[in-house]
């Protein structure tokens, strides 16, 4: 089976989206000029177009990627049905989790493999690099448990090799990567295929096999993606992005893996690798010198499928594999301390960009991931330089020629700048109405409680990273900053749970936010306050900050944001949730549940 | 690590049809976590190559790094929470 785009097919594609992308920078930029120059060219004038070049680049791209997914999307294959005739780990990492919640996670799934009556092709590895003792002891407790629950006793007993393996480094070099290469290692010989799953990981055992199916079809297969839903969402931040997730990334996906030829993604989890192929070219050194830049690479998942295509195998998403979830963060606070980690794994991406024999696609993925931090520095650097321009700019001469008997006055070039403003928004707004209207099209709008609830989700969700957007901006410059200051941001354990933030805790988090956006707003009014209706989008989110953070981290109402899991519960997700209350660590799932929003629903 | 976990295997149909009895029901949580120890089945794993060999000329980087200390320290709070 052979369902990537090769060729002069991904070529053409990935040249009318990025032309299409550069075209748009440049008009934007050449529009922009029009207005900027219209009192006459200064240097500062140059400065705002190339800003407004790049950061209308940036979502343009973004955009193309939608009208990709669009327009050229592959044709979802039919299931396979072949036999399993190989044999999968599946990989679960933790660091500091729930042990009960997440071993429940590997139970329910073994469970389900266990219905489709291939228990024979799948192993369970449960790779803690927890350091806390308490929580490593938690764990053994909680995998005698699960080994109880899943009988392996008798399995022993009947002259069978355990199933499920339980395993904790003290000293967690290298950190996941480092977790995973450990594994591969000591048992990776044993095996063909490996699952590699995050603590918060989900996947259908029909999924799994499915994958593992694909594989052995695809000999020059070496990474499988799924794209994974985002599930068990409370707060209004997490279910809009919950919603965002489940309603635009499919769509997004699939103008990945249109562009993306032979070269596709590894976003760290719910992947199959092929074991000998990961093994013979995903060992990751450690980089010269101190982090951030330096030591073990954070953000490994993007560089192990570098080495796989560089390796010459096939890396592919595919979008068209459902059954496979992870969680997301509930707060603000949460998703600014992942991004800080992200923001740290990207930049450090500088050091492998120029590693050698990349592929091309590769090094652009690793450009883009650069750039998708360092532009939001782009944006704020363009507000300065128009707060700048406006203030220094040149009194009007209406009698530029000596002995001129009649004054000139200079055009309103106003158009030209909310044409600019309208565009931008337009290339926000428009992959997403887009998204909406193929999947009203296609009946995709129905496990989003059909095209009225759908829309009003996306309107929402709009307003919402509308109003988000500046905060997260200013995150993300301050985690730029750090990385480039030489500040390490370590590894933090993932925060799990409801989220839910006090006013206190979100002024902590957001008042030197405030601060920025009094003085935004202050320098604006004083010296540009012409350009006050322009700051103030930007301004009074910043100015609310601790209000945004707080009020975002409350659960959200129970008809908005519906996604196809909460219209419908998975199977494993149901069946996970069982697994909890057999073993009695349900108390916080169920009250969670009476209150989830598919609940409140149906009720 | 020092708990006993004692559990117990009902019985069960082998594949003859022979109702067996399950084998000695109790377990350590030390055999558990032995017997759920990782199989030995050693992959070498080469380290791939990622930069050159030579000690890297100091970059301009190095340099931007220390001009960004100095300016964004006294700017933003670079607490590593939030």
């Amino acid at each position: 089976m052979e369902r990537t785009a090769t060729g002069s097919r991904v070529y053409g594609i990935r040249a009318f989206a990025l032309l299409s992308s550069i075209g748009l920078g440049a008009g934007a930029a050449a529009l922009f000029l029009q207005f900027g120059a219209a009192d006459g060219y200064q240097q500062v004038d140059g400065v705002r177009g190339a800003l407004v070049f790049i950061t209308t680049f940036w979502l343009a791209w973004g955009a193309m990627q939608s009208v990709v997914g669009l327009l050229f999307a592959a044709p979802a294959p039919s299931l396979r049905t072949d036999p399993i005739t190989t044999r999968t780990a599946i990989l679960m990492p933790v660091y500091n989790e729930d042990p009960a919640i997440v071993f429940a996670r590997v139970a329910a799934m073994d469970e389900a493999i266990a219905k489709l009556d291939l228990t024979e092709h799948f192993d369970f590895a449960i790779l803690s690099d927890t350091q806390d003792a308490h929580m490593a002891a938690e764990e053994e407790r909680w995998f005698v448990r699960l080994w109880q629950d899943r009988r392996q006793d008798r399995r022993k007993a009947e002259g069978h090799p355990a199933r499920l393996f339980y395993r904790r480094r003290t000293r967690n070099v290298g950190r996941k990567a480092g977790n995973i290469q450990d594994f591969f290692e000591r048992s990776g010989a044993q095996y063909d295929f490996a699952l590699i799953l995050d603590a918060d990981s989900l996947m259908d055992a029909a999924t799994i096999a499915e994958m593992v199916r694909r594989m052995q079809a695809a000999p020059d297969l070496g990474l499988l993606q799924t794209l994974p839903r985002v599930t068990g969402a409370a707060s209004r931040f997490g279910r809009a992005m919950q919603f965002a997730a489940g309603f635009y990334s499919p769509v997004f996906a699939q103008g990945q893996a249109a562009m993306q030829g032979t070269t596709g993604p590894f976003w760290g989890h719910n992947a199959l690798v092929r074991v000998r192929a990961f093994a013979a070219s995903c060992a990751l050194p450690e980089l010269s010198g101190p982090p951030p830049f330096g030591g073990h690479i954070l953000s490994h998942d993007y560089v192990e499928a570098a080495l796989l295509a560089r390796a010459g195998w096939t890396v592919r998403v595919d979008p068209d594999l459902d059954g496979s979830y992870e969680e997301g963060p509930e707060n603000m606070v949460d998703f600014a301390k992942r991004d800080r980690r992200w923001c740290q794994g990207n930049l450090q991406h500088a050091r492998v960009f120029p590693a050698p024999g990349l592929k091309p696609w590769s090094r652009f993925v690793f450009f883009q991931g650069m750039l998708s931090y360092i532009v939001p520095l782009f944006w704020l650097l363009f507000l300065a330089a128009n707060l700048y321009a406006s203030a220094t700019a040149p009194e009007p001469d209406f009698f530029p020629e000596p002995f001129q008997l009649f004054p000139v006055f200079p055009s309103d070039q106003t158009s030209k700048a909310v044409g600019v403003a309208v565009g931008v928004f337009g290339l926000l707004v428009l992959p997403k109405v887009l998204i909406l209207i193929d999947a009203a099209l296609r009946g995709r709008v129905r496990g989003f409680g059909g095209t009225i609830l759908a829309a009003r989700g996306l309107v929402r969700e709009l307003f919402m990273s509308s109003v988000n957007a500046p905060i997260l901006l200013m995150w993300q410059t301050r985690a730029v900053l750090q990385v480039f200051g030489g500040r390490d941001g370590g590894w933090p354990a993932q925060t799990r749970g409801d989220g839910r933030l006090t006013l206190s805790e979100a002024a902590a988090a957001g008042w030197w936010i405030q601060i920025w956006g009094a003085a935004m707003v202050g320098l604006t009014y004083t010296f540009a306050p012409e350009l006050m209706l322009w700051v103030l989008p930007v301004g009074v989110p910043l100015l609310i900050a601790p209000f945004v953070i707080w009020a975002t981290s409350h659960p959200s109402q129970a008809s908005v944001f519906l996604t196809p899991e909460e219209h419908s519960l998975p199977p494993i997700i149901a069946r996970h949730r069982q697994v909890m209350t057999r073993w009695g660590k349900a108390a916080e799932a169920v009250d969670r549940d009476e209150t989830a929003p598919a609940a409140q629903l149906s009720a | 690590m020092d708990t006993p976990v004692t559990y117990h295997s009902t019985a069960f149909v082998p594949p003859s049809g022979q109702i067996a009895a399950a084998p000695a029901p109790q377990a350590s949580m030390e055999d558990i976590l032995q017997d759920g120890a990782l199989p030995d089945a050693r992959l070498a794993m080469p380290l791939q190559v990622l930069e050159p060999a030579q000690p890297r000329v100091p970059s301009p980087t190095a340099v931007m790094r220390r001009v960004f200390v100095s300016v964004v320290q006294t700017v933003l709070p670079l607490s590593r929470g939030h």
